[in-house]
């Protein structure tokens, strides 16, 4: 089991540092920083001037080790936009987002779950069709329309909720329903082919010839097999929520790193832009490689190899 | 079905078939029988197809010009609100220009970015996976390891950075989205490869002295298209998703180019007053995305009616 | 009074295309203490009888009896919940065919052992742990307390049918239904699996059904035996009455139709046609189709039920003598030993194949060898035997030949060539393979001709050629040419073996290696390919090189054997020596495993 997580540690690892010399060489071929920062129509020589003050007339590669051994040292660069350390502007936004993204993913296994195991459960029922016909629609929905739409509803039409902001509670009902929204036909789907193949298993028959049926035969015997490759996705979700805050704190006006990294963009901040990347990755990375040790402690055959 | 009513024979000279040879359905025929019956595949095709042609017609659909701006006329209602008019079917925005007429042309851009980006995408994703799948070994580390990294990049982030960076333009957008939507053609063809490589009709092929070439082609391709052109119907809705968001974002088609995600991004400022704005542009989106899904789900259901869920 | 009352019991399976009969009126009894084995072929309604007994019925299943009493109480108006408290596992206990998957993967041996007796209140977890380590100890699972907190994956097949086996008895019942209990094992462990169930049945005096695919194995554990065809039940009577006089045409065939080890080689029997699926209650006999006595009356009304002594009867009109008269099939000739100074067409020099296994990133690389320093020769002409179970080695040996894989040391020579340096045309101009399993040879895309034709394709043949070589093949394989534009997924198991069998040949290779091939197949069909493969050996004087872990299947073609155990060669000689006279234990126990019955098959002089 150890060495199984130190694989796959490993592994996380080096995912994350490729991943940080992928966007850093595309971020830095695919536009000029010197011109980032000096503006559009500044003449050649300050750009020139600036190029040698932040070192951009070195070799790509050198700046990548040296903004990696800063990553390394905890020092993030400075922004260009903001003139302050990214990592400043990081550790005001992080809590916000972390929350939004925590949330989500309950609005997502709240529905998500139930929904599926009922689908399984009552195949080719009403309850099977409406919770696919939900699937292929939630689908079609775009994200960032279903805010607005939202608002629209409960902020405006009936005002339950605010419209923007993120200082309550009540600010993050909406946005958190609008994010995890999206992840629940992936995940509703899995559950439900999950249960349907367990429920087929030749053990699920030898539990029933032992005499279990029904409800006993769902949790003791049936449940846990189906949730295995569930807890894969659901971190992977995880994951992807923080990267999909960006749309989501844009319509609601949050003040998290999503919305940061908008602005960075449309300010082409590139230092912040950067670190954002390699942030969002680590964090995605880290929940693959929770999902992996959860999957080693629920599933013997992985934990004893 | 019976097997009589699939079989019908056929006589013909010059391949040397006799009249009592049977003619059985291949799959792709069964498949099409099928097609007739799903519900959900008519109705998701029937709605793709029509918009396609929307697309290719828009010109001569369009009432009016979709860039011809007319400060008199600005924000007026769609007809059946007080105020609004037959000459604006849908009513104008915020500088005046006919709305029934730009999502007309909008038509044009969300089903070029899809099916351009679903398009680059299955060529990188079909070729890695069927690499991988075949090969194994180094170079399905390396595929996979390569999948690992692509699934952790942020992809809607980055793409917003790169499309920004590089200059938002229809090319672009296209060439982004697919260069980044390649991951479930991937993994499927992936996994299929592996699984038919193991079979023994492609141990049979080997033993007859076929290339890897030949029985990529011949053995290995042929099994896998039903399931590569479900994905292509999934990921041609993922990519007009993706081409919103950038466009809603302001970091994708740029104006005046008559784009859904941009026009919901023009309409927020005046959507407390006049929903319509806001509303008709999504719904169109709506519209052509979950045709897609509904012909993507149909396609799975009718190409191989065994993993029908 | 019976343990088991059955009368009239119909299953029906909702299909896409309708309702699919698959038990038609059925009755039997069976007494306490006793065995009835029921047999039958793939489809024949004999697992669906099974499961409807012990309400397991898949989803969309309707069964319909007149009775259904398991001593004094009715089971046909039994609540679903009573059945599960008190009958379920409580006085029917059932085992399956799967042993790999039918325990749950995530939970250890000992709760899954455990929790039915504690849960239904029968013992305490104290109680139920010990009986449940005595029994582990019972049906032979070493150290069982240590075992108790294992996961399935850590055991083998066999040890999982143990723990099966075990789990059904834990609670005592009066019946035991085995589901093709070994039909999943190798065979050396099949006979140890039967013999337990033989022990254990007389130790407890528990009544069992087992249901099997295998006439020998069940005419030699049970007291009784009923043959099932298409869902009805065709003969039922005592296993030695049923096995020396057979009243029905179905079994009488069924039985010349299996290959045995004692006795002359004669033809096997083929029942010409398949299995068709019964859409429709039957209204006349189910094996009309494909009997050899067919008269007008059998096509229309159901035959009925012709009793005889003790009880053993069968659904049919012939009077009883006329089952007798099946042909015994034309004897083959004896093999003979093959001239010594024949070319060699296979030589294998000290093959080894090591697989490398690692378990972790870190962790030490773990080597297999998969085949350990094995050398083979076969010469012209004739058909030796690789003689195996599962992971003995015996089908990498054979992909190594076909050059399929690369060998870790050792060298390939066919007909004196070394098959490193050879182009892979060439090479296949000289072997082609046979596989097992007829559903995964054929390319579902293509059609019968293209798959025939496709190795002449590669030669760069002319599609004219191409077109009148593979006509030839069918002729060859005795398929209907109307065939040739049919898909795969529109050919039955047998017809699908007899395209690949034209698709090897088509190029006239010198040498066919058939790795098991007909264990995928019901006997029936067996019979036919078994048939075709001997003709084709004498016809084109093929080398043959056949896996096989059957020891009947080699006495019908081989001339010579050669025995694997672990990657290693452990006997090898003539067939007519090992077959009679192994000189090694574990030959005479794959011998033991293989069918006999006897030589009290009644012996008519055969017509052609």
């Amino acid at each position: 089991m150890l060495s199984y997580i130190a694989q796959r540690a490993a592994l996380a690892i080096a995912v994350a540092f490729t991943v940080s010399l992928a966007a850093f060489m595309l971020l830095n071929i695919a536009t000029d920083p010197a011109y980032a920062i000096a503006g559009e129509d500044a003449d050649p020589e300050v750009i020139e001037q600036i190029r040698q003050r932040f070192g951009l007339d070195r070799p790509l590669w050198v700046r990548y080790g040296d903004w990696l051994a800063g990553v390394l040292r905890g020092d993030f660069g400075v922004s260009y936009y903001w003139n302050k350390p990214v990592a400043t502007l990081v550790a005001e936004r992080v809590g916000t987002t972390l929350t939004l993204a925590f949330s989500a993913l309950m609005v997502t296994i709240a529905i998500a779950i139930p929904l599926g195991a009922l689908a399984a459960l009552n195949r080719n029922t009403w309850i099977d069709r409406f919770a696919l016909w939900l699937a292929v629609s939630a689908q079609a929905v775009p994200n960032f329309w279903l805010g607005l739409i939202l608002i629209i509803l409960f902020a405006v039409m009936l005002p339950i909720f605010p419209v923007s902001g993120d200082h309550t509670w009540q600010h993050f009902v909406l946005p958190a329903f609008v994010l995890g929204a999206s992840s629940v036909p992936p995940v509703m789907r899995l559950m439900r082919t999950g249960l349907i193949e367990v429920m087929g298993a030749d053990y699920i028959r030898t539990a029933r010839a032992k005499g279990y049926r029904s409800g006993a035969l769902l949790m003791r015997h049936a449940l846990r097999n189906a949730l295995l490759p569930v807890v894969s996705v659901l971190a992977v979700q995880l994951g992807q929520k923080v990267g999909g805050s960006v749309i989501t704190e844009s319509v609601f006006a949050i003040n998290g790193l999503g919305r940061l990294a908008l602005q960075s963009i449309l300010g082409a901040d590139i230092p912040t832009v950067q670190i954002l990347i390699f942030l969002f990755a680590l964090v995605f990375v880290g929940m693959n490689l929770l999902a992996d040790i959860l999957n080693a402690a629920l599933d013997p055959r992985i934990r004893i190899g | 079905m019976s097997e009589s009513t699939q079989s019908r024979p056929v006589v013909d000279p010059v391949s040397g078939r006799t009249p009592e040879t049977e003619i059985p359905a291949s799959p792709g025929q069964l498949a099409r029988a099928r097609a007739w019956h799903h519900r959900g595949f008519q109705v998701g095709a029937g709605i793709l197809l029509a918009l396609v042609l929307v697309a290719i017609f828009a010109p001569f659909l369009a009432p009016h010009s979709p860039y011809q701006q007319s400060l008199p006329n600005r924000l007026l209602p769609p007809v059946w609100v007080e105020g609004g008019s037959w000459e604006y079917l849908l009513g104008t925005d915020h500088v005046g220009r006919d709305y029934l007429s730009r999502l007309i042309h909008g038509t044009r851009v969300s089903i070029t970015i899809g099916l351009g980006a679903a398009t680059i995408g299955l060529i990188i994703g079909v070729t890695l996976g069927v690499l991988a799948g075949y090969f194994g070994g180094w170079v399905d580390h390396s595929v996979s390891f390569v999948l690992t990294a692509q699934l952790a990049l942020p992809g809607l982030l980055l793409a917003m950075a790169l499309v920004f960076f590089i200059g938002p333009s229809l090319l672009v957008v296209i060439c982004i989205i697919g260069a980044l939507g390649w991951t479930y053609y991937l993994v499927v063809t992936r996994s299929a490869t592996q699984h038919i490589r193991s079979l023994d009709f492609v141990a049979a092929a080997r033993a007859s002295g076929a290339t890897p070439r030949q029985i990529i082609w011949h053995e290995i391709l042929p099994n896998l298209s039903s399931k590569i052109i479900v994905i292509f119907t999934f990921e041609l809705g993922i990519a007009i998703l993706a081409e919103a968001s950038l466009s809603f974002l302001g970091v994708g088609i740029q104006a005046p180019t008559p784009s859904w995600g941009l026009m919901i991004a023009e309409g927020k400022e005046a959507m407390f007053y006049r929903p319509w704005l806001v509303v008709l542009p999504g719904m169109c989106l709506f519209v052509l995305v979950i045709a897609a899904n509904l012909m993507g789900d149909g396609l799975r259901d009718i190409t191989s009616p065994e993993e029908k869920s | 009074m019976p343990l088991i009352e059955v009368e009239n019991l119909s299953v029906r399976l909702a299909v896409p295309s309708g309702w699919l009969h698959a038990v038609h009126e059925m009755s039997f009894q069976l007494d306490r203490g006793e065995a009835l084995g029921i047999v039958g072929e793939s489809g024949s309604g004999k697992s669906m009888t099974a499961l409807a007994l012990m309400r397991l019925l898949p989803r969309g299943a309707q069964v319909s009896a007149d009775g259904l009493r398991m001593g004094d109480d009715d089971l046909l108006t039994m609540s679903d919940r009573q059945f599960a408290q008190t009958v379920q596992g409580s006085r029917i206990g059932m085992i399956f065919q799967e042993p790999m998957t039918s325990l749950n993967p995530v939970y250890s041996i000992g709760r899954q052992l455990t929790e039915a007796a504690v849960r239904l209140g029968r013992m305490n977890p104290t109680t139920a742990r010990r009986r449940a380590v005595e029994l582990l100890d019972r049906v032979g699972i070493p150290d069982p307390a240590a075992r108790m907190r294992q996961y399935p994956h850590q055991m083998s097949g066999g040890q999982r049918q143990r723990v099966m086996i075990a789990m059904a008895l834990m609670l005592d019942p009066e019946l035991l239904i085995a589901d093709e209990p070994t039909t999943a094992l190798d065979v050396t462990v099949q006979a140890q699996i039967m013999e337990l169930l033989a022990d254990l049945r007389r130790e407890t005096g528990m009544a069992m059904i087992l249901i099997s695919h295998d006439l020998a194995v069940v005419s030699q554990t049970t007291d009784r035996v009923a043959v099932m065809y298409g869902g009805e039940l065709l003969e039922n009577g005592s296993s030695s009455s049923v096995l020396a006089h057979s009243r029905h045409p179905y079994t009488g065939a069924l039985l010349r139709a299996i290959p045995t080890i004692d006795g002359p080689r004669r033809r096997l029997a083929t029942i010409p046609g398949i299995v068709a699926a019964q859409m429709a209650p039957p209204k006349a006999c189910v094996f009309a189709e494909r009997c050899a006595f067919v008269q007008p009356r059998c096509t229309t009304a159901r035959p009925p039920r012709q009793i005889g002594e003790e009880g053993h009867w069968a659904r049919c009109i012939l009077p009883d003598a006329a089952v007798a008269r099946i042909d015994q099939g034309s004897l083959l000739p004896e093999p003979a030993e093959n001239a010594a100074e024949a070319d060699l067409m296979i030589e294998a020099q000290n093959i080894t194949k090591i697989y490398q296994m690692k378990s972790s990133l870190f962790g030490p690389k773990k080597e297999i060898r998969a085949v350990d320093d094995v050398s083979l020769s076969v010469r012209r002409g004739e058909t030796v035997a690789l003689v195996g179970e599962s992971g003995s080695g015996k089908s990498t040996l054979a992909r190594v030949i076909l050059g399929l894989i690369d060998a870790t040391q050792g060298r390939v020579r066919l007909q004196g060539q070394d098959i490193a340096g050879m182009r892979d045309t060439d090479r296949a101009r000289l072997v082609q393979p046979i596989f097992q399993d007829p559903y995964s040879s054929l390319n579902p895309r293509r059609t019968v001709a293209e798959i025939i034709a496709r190795p002449l394709q590669l030669r760069g043949v002319e599609a004219d050629e191409r077109m009148r070589r593979a006509r030839e093949m069918m002729d060859i394989v005795r398929l209907p040419t109307r065939l040739l534009y049919s898909y795969p997924l529109h050919l039955s198991g047998g017809q699908r073996q007899r395209v690949a069998i034209a698709r090897a040949m088509v190029n006239r290779p010198e040498v066919l290696i058939c790795d098991e091939p007909t264990s995928a197949l019901d006997v029936s069909v067996q019979a036919q390919i078994l048939n075709l493969l001997a003709d084709l050996q004498a016809d084109f004087g093929l080398t043959t090189l056949i896996i096989t872990h059957d020891m009947a299947v080699v006495h019908q073609l081989a001339h010579r054997v050669v025995v694997l155990l672990q990657g290693r060669v452990v006997e090898e000689g003539p067939a007519s020596r090992v077959l009679h006279a192994p000189s090694e234990e574990y030959t005479r126990l794959l011998l033991e495993a293989a069918p006999r019955f006897g030589a009290d098959l009644p012996v008519t002089a055969s017509a052609s």
